[in-house]
């Protein structure tokens, strides 16, 4: 199983999870369709070779291509509080995925949890195919549920708690946004307690995604993580 | 042998425990004119001569050496005990590390003057070696050392301060004539002064680094004029509620911040000293429910109340003299107007048959002046309240939207929403109109720190406690490629594991 990521910040998200025994899978569709297709190619893949989409929450920089993936006749699949959201839910291939149900596309099994951000029904997926599995945890708070059997983790660790309060009390972010971003996003701290409570015993790598650009180190993060879990880091951009 | 008492002031009774002083000066009282020395008739070793050609034998009232003097000094009792020796605290022993304000929180002890310490309770007890006359100035700079004063440059410098500290203004210029009484230490009680060594030790620790520490730098920002504090505001009956109010604070383990006035290493110090310095900036004072305390991991915070919030705002806008406030039922009869931007209330009529919490439809609050003309009108709908208390982290709204019947904002709606809008009213007139940086900085800092605070204990209560997920393998997939299934492969279907919460779990196939 492979993971690659295409973008990874506030301004667009999309990643790409390849397998030998299994078509790829897009995991979000955060940029322009154009874009989209170019980094595709890149990998030698085609719209029509995507065994279909993951869509976590409707927010523009996870969603924006969607509308177009559906013209181009590719599986969009996403909880129904956001294909309602984007206003999509009615068409055919939108498929919704339910908390604690897995879901088959092709070899790909699907578990959606829960995640805490500000959209209506915002999920993490937990990917797996043959002996390979992916957690993957787009922006969120904090994660409830703990997971077994995990061998790859794509997280999001959008910033260092004592930047953003500098940042904010120094004026450079306002409060409000300060505000949100501590209730919508993985700090370090948070991830590193839910590494630390996860079995990680056959991990073998961590993509970080998601970093802020003004409220994060991306060093020290990889560092941080890397001597905590001892597993090795990736920072995806 | 005689003994007589002999007083000391607590910085000299200091010096003598450590040593440092072997030697007093003390004015001769009439002061003579000049002074001759030899044997007298009556065994004096010097004589006064004193306006008027009178002559006198000059005896120190202190007595010859090998006398006796036992130390009096300023003292106490400890609360709510028995005059007995082992109950006495010394003022030299606690004067450094505290104030005496704090003291009587402490100690709640009265304290009592040096004059009036009784025999049995002195500690000290010393024996005069030599006794002679000199000019107070004649003093030489080993004498200085010898009085427990380290010269530096000036060698009267600080013996010269100290002693018109205690004889009063020009006592110095004057230059008396002084006896020079040299001693040394005889007896000093063990066992008090070791209670009093661990008993310095917990003050230290506490009251010095805590709340001394706030109150000198308050009275620092005062002196630069970088705080202004409402003039009703007494700083130290807000420090002193502070410290009761810590005393009582405890974590979310039920473990206490403070045990009998220590710290118990919950919160850090530093933490503490910012939460009362974040009060005292914003005048306000728990013992009036202005403010909390509130501990989430190694920090305690301050959290400012609506109270906390009013008061504050009429702090920063003086003219502000009173609150209006109310809510709206279905029924009443209410309009507003909006002049220049600005939201009025018009009229609002109310009758008795209207009142019922479940048909709120609004609620307003509004800051007068003197005269009760509104300076700032703020009007929320159910809605916006509802909104605000969304993100409450009592969790009063449930997923629908609804208010929890059963929730403090079900309950008490009417309350609760006046609370929402005139925190909100108060929070605008604190923002909008203040040009004191300081004030503003720590009400920032304060409450920035405190929704850190709220979404922290938010997450460490909710995070990572949740149901494992695992996907088992596909049986058929193993089986094409002919991998060895492990162990705890189980059959087709999501296999949840039911840890936390009691959701019915639903186990479809593919």
């Amino acid at each position: 199983m492979q993971f690659t990521s295409f973008a990874s910040s506030s301004r667009g998200n999309a990643y790409l999870l390849q397998a030998e025994e299994s078509a790829p899978l897009l995991l979000e569709a955060g940029l322009p369709i154009n874009q989209l297709r170019d980094k595709l190619r890149e990998y030698g893949v085609s719209l029509s070779d995507l065994a279909g989409t993951l869509i976590s929450h409707e927010h523009g920089d996870h969603s924006k291509a969607v509308k177009d993936l559906l013209l181009h006749g590719v599986d969009c699949h996403m909880s129904p509080g956001t294909s309602k959201a984007l206003g999509v839910e009615e068409h055919h291939r939108v498929h919704p995925l339910y908390l604690d149900m897995t879901e088959g596309i092709q070899l790909w099994r699907v578990i959606p949890f829960p995640m805490e951000h500000d959209a209506t029904e915002p999920f993490g997926f937990f990917i797996r195919c043959n002996r390979e599995s992916l957690l993957f945890i787009p922006d969120t708070a904090y994660v409830k549920n703990r997971f077994q059997g995990i061998t790859m983790i794509a997280v999001e660790c959008n910033m260092i708690s004592d930047i953003l309060n500098k940042n904010i009390q120094e004026g450079y972010l306002p409060p409000i946004v300060g505000k949100r971003v501590r209730r919508n996003h993985m700090s370090l701290e948070n991830l590193k307690s839910f590494l630390l409570a996860n079995d990680l015993s056959k991990c073998r790598v961590i993509f970080l995604m998601h970093l802020s650009d003004g409220n994060s180190d991306e060093k020290y993060m990889k560092e941080t993580i890397q001597m905590e879990t001892g597993i090795p880091v990736e920072i995806c951009k | 042998m005689k003994e007589r008492p002999i007083i000391f002031s607590g910085e000299m009774v200091r010096a003598i425990l450590e040593g440092r002083k072997t030697m007093t000066r003390r004015p001769l009282k009439p002061q003579p004119f000049i002074i001759t020395s030899g044997e007298t008739p009556m065994g004096a070793k010097f004589m006064g001569w004193h306006k008027g050609g009178k002559c006198t034998d000059l005896f120190c009232l202190y007595g010859q050496p090998k006398d006796h003097l036992w130390v009096r000094e300023k003292w106490g009792y400890y609360p709510s005990s028995l005059p007995e020796e082992k109950n006495i605290i010394f003022w030299a022993d606690v004067e450094e590390t505290i104030s005496i304000k704090l003291m009587s929180i402490k100690f709640c002890t009265v304290w009592r003057p040096s004059i009036h310490m009784p025999r049995w309770a002195s500690r000290i007890t010393l024996e005069i070696t030599d006794i002679s006359i000199e000019r107070l100035h004649d003093i030489t700079n080993e004498d200085v050392r010898r009085e427990g004063f380290v010269p530096r440059g000036d060698k009267y410098l600080r013996f010269a301060d100290f002693w018109e500290s205690i004889y009063g203004k020009d006592s110095w210029t004057q230059n008396p004539w002084v006896w020079v009484i040299k001693f040394k230490k005889l007896t000093i009680s063990k066992r008090r002064s070791n209670l009093m060594v661990t008993e310095k030790k917990n003050i230290s620790v506490v009251e010095k680094s805590v709340v001394d520490i706030v109150s000198e730098k308050v009275y620092e920002f005062l002196r630069s004029g970088e705080l202004d504090l409402p003039k009703n505001y007494s700083v130290d009956n807000a420090l002193k509620s502070a410290y009761l109010i810590l005393n009582t604070v405890k974590n979310k383990d039920d473990k206490p911040v403070m045990l009998d006035g220590k710290l118990t290493g919950i919160c850090t110090k530093a933490s503490i000293a910012n939460a009362v310095l974040d009060m005292v900036v914003q005048g306000l004072n728990p013992g009036k429910k202005q403010c909390y305390f509130i501990v989430y991991g190694q920090s305690i915070i301050c959290q400012r109340s609506y109270f906390g919030s009013m008061a504050v705002a009429e702090t920063v806008n003086p003219a502000i003299k009173d609150w209006g406030f109310n809510v709206v039922y279905e029924d009443d009869k209410f309009s507003y107007g909006i002049h220049n931007g600005k939201a009025s209330v018009i009229e609002h009529e109310q009758r008795l048959e209207n009142i019922d919490k479940s048909k709120i439809i609004a609620a307003y609050a509004m800051a007068l002046d003197i005269k009760g003309e509104p300076i700032k009108t703020e009007i929320m709908t159910i809605e916006e309240i509802h909104k605000a208390w969304s993100m409450s982290k009592m969790k009063p709204i449930d997923d629908k939207g609804e208010v929890k019947p059963e929730s403090t904002h079900g309950k008490f709606a009417r309350d609760m929403a006046l609370k929402t809008v005139i925190n909100k009213t108060a929070k605008f007139i604190i923002n909008a109109s203040s040009d004191n940086a300081l004030l503003l900085e720590r009400i920032n800092r304060a409450e920035d720190l405190a929704d850190e605070a709220a979404v922290q204990m938010e997450i460490e209560e909710s995070a990572n406690k949740g149901t494992l997920i695992m996907i088992p393998e596909d049986k058929t997939q193993i089986e094409e490629k002919k991998v060895m299934p492990e162990e705890e492969v189980k059959p087709q279907g999501v296999k949840v594991e039911e840890k936390s919460n009691g959701q019915q779990i639903r186990q479809p196939g593919f």
